[in-house]
Order: C-alpha cells, then structure tokens, then sequence
C-alpha cells in the first residue's frame, strides 16, 4: 500500500527528557540577577530602563536611520552634549526626533499589585545554602517592602510628515493594545501604562516653522529597591544541647536551743539535714555539754564522733571538742532531722 | 492670472501715464538690482517631475525636482533670529528669522520666471553660507496701494519666506 502524497516527512523523533522542565529555578534567578538578592532599583534605574523601552519597543526607523530618542534634563551643556551627533551646521537638533521628558515629581506608587505593609520590617526572602569548609549552613537574605512610584514620561515625536508620524502611532497602538507594556529593569517587572495621546503640532502659523508633533504620555508603575536595606543573616546551622551542674549545694542547718530557766541549763540541738545537703555535719558547743539522748526524724541510722572517734550516747562534749554527726537518710529526697538533747554542765 | 484682453489704465491720465511710470521704474530698479545689488536664488519646484506619496504627498528631500535656480534682484528684510524650545524647554534651538523681500515684477516677467507657494529660496548670508527658505506668501495679489504707483499701477511683489529645514530642502 502506497504512502498518502502528503505524509509529514519531518517528525521530530528528538529524545525528551521527561524530568527535564524548565531550569532550575535558583539557576534562572541567578542569571537574571547575578546574585541571590533582587538588585537594588532606583530612580535613575527606572529612568534608565524607560529610555531603553522607548528606543527598542517604540523606536522607529526612517529611511534606514534610526529616529534618534533624547532624554533631557535641565543642563545645558547636557542637552548639547546628548543632542550634537544629531545637529546641523548651527548646532540645532534635527527634526525627526523623539523626546522623553519625565515630570520630576515621582508620585506614589498605584500599582495594585505592590501590596502596602505599613511597617516596612525585613522579610525573609530566600534560603541560600553555604559551606564554610566544614560544615554546611545557609544564610537568611531579607529584604523590606519596596517603595512604589509612579514615574509619568512624556514621549513626544517630532516630524514633518504624516506617514512618518504614522509609523510610530502605529507601534505605540500595537505595543499598548492591552493597555499596558512591560519593561525589565535590572531583574524587576514594571507595567507602563499609556494615559493619554495629545497633539501639539505646530501647524496653525503659516508664517512660521511647521511640524507634527504627537505627545504619548506614560505611567510607569515602578518601585524602589534600595540594597542598602537588605539583610544576610546566617540561619541555624548546629544545635548544641548542653546542661550545666550547680556544684554548689545546700548546707545542713544546726540550730542551739538553750532553757536557761532549769538550774541545770538544758541544751538542745536541732540539726536538719536539707536534701542534697551533705549527710555528715560538724559542730562544737559554746559550753561543756553532757548528751545524753538523742531524736530522729527521717533517719535509718547515724553514727556521732568526737574529734574523729565514733562515741554513743551518752557522752561529755568540751567546749574544744568537735562534734561530727554522719547519717543515713531513709527517704533522701526530704529532710531529715537530728535532736540532741543534752545538759550544760557549769 | 493674466487675460489676453487687454484693458487701458486711464486714472490720473492727466499727470500721470504708463511713461512716467516706466521712467521711475527704470530708476528704482537700477538702484535696487543696479547699486544695492542684493541677491536671492529662487528654486522653483517642478511641480510635473516631483515624485510625491500618493496619500499625503510628501516626497522626501531627493524626491522634489527643481526648475534651474535663478538668480534675483531682491529688497530683503531679515528679521532678528529667535531662541526657542521644541519640548517645555527642552531642546532648545536657534532659528533665522522670516527673510521677506520685494522685488519688481518687471524682473519676474523679464526672467520669465514666477514665484510659488512653496518653493525655495536661498539667501548667501555669508561667504561660506547659504540660508534656505520655504516661500509662505508668494505675494501674487498686490493690489494694495502701498504696492501701486500713485495708484497708478502694481510694480512689485512682497514675497514673505520661512526657514527651510534640512529634512525639507537640502540646497
């Protein structure tokens, strides 16, 4: 069986990569920006990028020449210095050109889509993975809310003739025709919107110099980054979980209990044993003392020294003698508590 | 536009007749093209050969064709130049005031040669420089008294001109 006459000859059998899909995100956004943060925009970067969207998107060619664009500020010697290459014998500029005048007032910015957030706190932008040599961390890039301003141009066209004027309305109607054209400054997306097409030709003297000129006025919806304002931050590379031991611990207290209204003067000692306190206490007496019983609370066994020498009660302390009373605690997590009861021997 | 009929100009018959007038136009115009001797070249437009856009009809520089330039015996009037802006003070230029002359038309009908709207005129200012300018009032009706003899008869024509800019005429 014959092949139809008009089979499709050229199938495109190229092999594609079904995880392929658009680069990679962070590969993109570095080639745009050349570096992690947004690049810093500001007025003179969206004058820059206005003229460049005027001289590609709008600009026209006559007869093989380019229609000179001149953007102006007040100086003089600027004006001459941008307008020479394109001047006759008397240095006056020659028509046709096109002229972009920016109102210098900025106006704050109505764009919609750049969302107002009163205060103007850093916001977390990206996570950018590093390596310091040895281990892997990130940093935190934080930028504020940019400032929106609406930049208004005036793009004015001069010539002598119709067909020439013709042309660039043209252009304009068609880079317009959704109200709006886009212009890339530095990484960022603006819209431009056309606000209003005048007639300013100067026609009506019959006596003088004639000549079309069509006025476009222009709304750019812009905003201000300044990377002055960013922020790096390094995030958490490593958490150290540490506890730290208090060495200091509580002292068992020793308290001397007088009765000096019996003739034989009665000394009672209440020593308590805090928890975590040490379990062994020393002490010595202001009056030679004779112990002769002794009170427990929360105690399983306690042994009583005497400079160093285990005694039982009942025994004769001396005023130089040093008491030392070692216990075993039943519950260790609550106080204990020892009474020793004696008599001052005067 | 003249008429093959031709009608005697009786007025002022008694003082005043073609031969008085013939007379003080010899002696002006040996004073105006003999000793003033100012001169302009005129570039009339061949109006035929020049190619034009159909719709507008604006040709370009290379496209308008000129009869042979003309040299002529002119009275001009140059008015001072003025600084001016294309665009809310910006781009600022220095222009050459309106250049008006008078010139006789006895010379216009000597030279066989007319004065347009719309043709080109150059004025040599200086040695190195020639000024061109676009012709806005060619002046044809000139009836006016100022323009008679004692009422008598027109003998000239005021020609009012505007600067001509490179992009229109190039010389």
């Amino acid at each position: 069986m014959a092949l139809p006459k008009k089979r499709k000859k050229d199938i495109d059998i190229k092999v594609i990569d079904p995880q392929g899909g658009p680069k990679n995100w962070t590969d993109q956004f570095l080639e745009q920006n050349k570096q992690f943060l947004p690049r810093s925009v500001d007025f003179e970067d969206l004058d820059a990028g206005f003229v460049e969207f005027v001289e590609n998107d709008l600009g026209i060619v006559v007869k093989g020449e380019k229609i000179p664009v001149n953007f102006l500020t007040l100086q003089r010697w600027n004006e001459f210095a941008k307008l020479w290459p394109n001047t006759d014998k008397f240095k006056n500029v020659k028509i046709p050109f096109i002229s972009i005048v920016r109102r210098p007032n900025p106006e704050t910015g109505t764009n919609p889509a750049d969302f107002k957030i009163p205060i103007r706190k850093n916001f977390p932008y990206m996570q950018i993975p590093v390596w310091d040599g040895n281990r892997k961390g990130a940093d935190i890039y934080g930028i504020p809310n940019p400032v929106g301003v609406d930049m208004i141009y005036t793009v004015r066209f001069f010539t002598f003739r119709m067909r020439e004027l013709n042309i660039l309305v043209k252009k304009v109607m068609q880079t317009f025709a959704s109200a709006q054209a886009y212009v890339n400054i530095k990484g960022h997306y603006f819209p431009i919107m056309l606000e209003s097409i005048g007639d300013e030709s100067q026609i009506t003297d019959l006596n003088s110099k004639r000549y079309y000129v069509q006025s476009f006025e222009m709304k750019l919806q812009g905003y201000i980054v300044d990377s002055e304002e960013f922020e790096v931050k390094p995030a958490i590379s490593r958490t150290f979980i540490t506890t730290e031991v208090d060495e200091r611990r509580p002292r068992s207290i020793v308290r001397f209990i007088k009765d000096e209204t019996e003739k034989d003067k009665t000394l009672k000692v209440i020593i308590q044993y805090l928890p975590s306190a040490p379990t062994s206490l020393k002490f010595k007496t202001d009056n030679r003392t004779n112990f002769t019983t002794i009170a427990t609370n929360n105690v399983s066994s306690y042994t009583i020294y005497k400079n160093g020498s285990p005694v039982s009660l009942p025994f004769i302390a001396d005023t130089e003698d040093e008491i030392t009373i070692s216990i075993v605690k039943t519950d260790s997590t609550k106080i204990a508590e020892i009474t020793l009861n004696g008599l001052i021997i005067i | 536009m003249s008429s093959k009929k031709r009608l005697p100009i009786n007025r002022m018959g008694k003082f005043y007749d073609y031969l008085d007038f013939g007379l003080e136009n010899e002696m002006a115009r040996e004073f105006v093209e003999g000793d003033l001797n100012f001169t302009v070249i005129l570039f009339r437009v061949d109006r035929l050969k020049s190619q034009t856009d159909d719709t507008y009809g604006e040709p370009d520089v290379e496209e308008i064709k000129f009869h042979p330039p003309i040299e002529l015996k002119v009275r001009p009037m140059l008015e001072e130049s003025e600084s001016k802006d294309y665009s809310e003070g910006y781009f600022r230029y220095e222009e050459y005031g309106n250049l008006t002359f008078t010139i006789f038309e006895d010379q216009l009908i000597e030279l066989g040669v007319d004065i347009s709207y719309g043709d080109y005129i150059g004025y040599p200012d200086r040695e190195d420089n020639i000024k061109y300018f676009t012709v806005v009032n060619d002046g044809k009706i000139n009836t006016d008294n100022a323009k008679t003899r004692v009422g008598y008869k027109t003998y000239y024509r005021k020609i009012v001109c505007t600067v001509a800019d490179v992009d229109e005429f190039n010389g």
